[in-house]
């Protein structure tokens, strides 16, 4: 009897679900989906330039408008993260991290990628699409939990 | 009076966590092998260049630098899913004991 006392105080005391992560949201998801299809459409274009003839048709001028727009949604997802609730440290961590390769990679350029048949750059794309896949793919897990956004 | 089968329910939850973090470690599994695996061959990639003279010490620290962060990155969302599995695996064992006590009591839990 005294077991059973015990199991419903303790039932009793948890009273909902239990949550020890959160973070899912469709906006975020979204916008760092489209954010990586923009990355390897920019780094299609730039490797391009880095494996011609031309050493200067690789210089970040003429990528001017790319490193703008990421820029902005850069801070559209940063700021997307504030309205995040109290557990998602993780997904908060991620978006930041991400600023930082990805402001990391248009600083690299801004101090010149010169042209070279060996170096195509793959380590960089690669890293920054693992970036961009780890926060999609614990979007994607947070959001088949279902109910984990849910306030408790 | 109805009691509640203790080892009934251990063996109930016990093989719950089992299939909820089998489940999550077939997910899991392929996507860490993948990224760790991917590292592994940028850091080549990284090295080669350096031995070849295509790139410099200063270069070659920074692009590292891009890789630890983007390896940051894989190890938030190993450490988010581990999270999203252990959360999922006490839900089913509070689950498991509010159906039994309502079985054995007739008390409905608010779960």
């Amino acid at each position: 009897m005294k077991k059973i006392c015990l199991l419903i105080i303790i039932l009793f005391s948890f009273s909902c679900k239990v949550v020890l992560i959160t973070g899912y949201d469709e906006v975020l998801d979204n916008s760092v989906t489209k954010m990586k299809r923009d990355f390897n459409l920019h780094f299609i274009k730039l490797v391009r330039t880095l494996q011609d003839d031309d050493p200067n048709n690789q210089h970040i001028n003429n990528f001017e408008e790319y490193y703008d727009n990421l820029q902005a949604d850069l801070i559209c997802v940063n700021d997307r993260t504030k309205f995040l609730e109290g557990k998602s440290a993780q997904v908060k961590k991620q978006i930041q991290n991400l600023d930082s390769i990805m402001i990391g990679f248009m600083l690299l350029h801004k101090q010149g990628f010169k042209d070279s048949r060996m170096d195509d750059h793959r380590s960089e794309r690669n890293a920054i699409n693992s970036s961009f896949d780890a926060v999609i793919k614990l979007q994607e897990e947070l959001k088949s939990t279902g109910k984990t956004t849910e306030k408790q | 009076m109805a009691s509640i089968n203790i080892q009934e329910i251990v063996v109930e939850i016990t093989g719950s966590a089992q299939g909820i973090l089998e489940s999550k470690w077939h997910s899991f599994k392929p996507y860490a092998e993948h990224e760790f695996r991917q590292f592994t061959e940028n850091a080549e990639f990284l090295a080669n260049l350096r031995i070849n003279n295509e790139i410099n010490d200063a270069e070659l620290k920074a692009r590292l630098e891009l890789q630890k962060l983007a390896l940051k990155n894989v190890l938030l969302a190993i450490e988010g899913i581990g999270l999203i599995a252990a959360q999922e695996v006490i839900n089913a064992a509070i689950n498991i004991l509010a159906k039994a006590i309502k079985t054995v009591l007739n008390i409905s839990l608010p779960i």
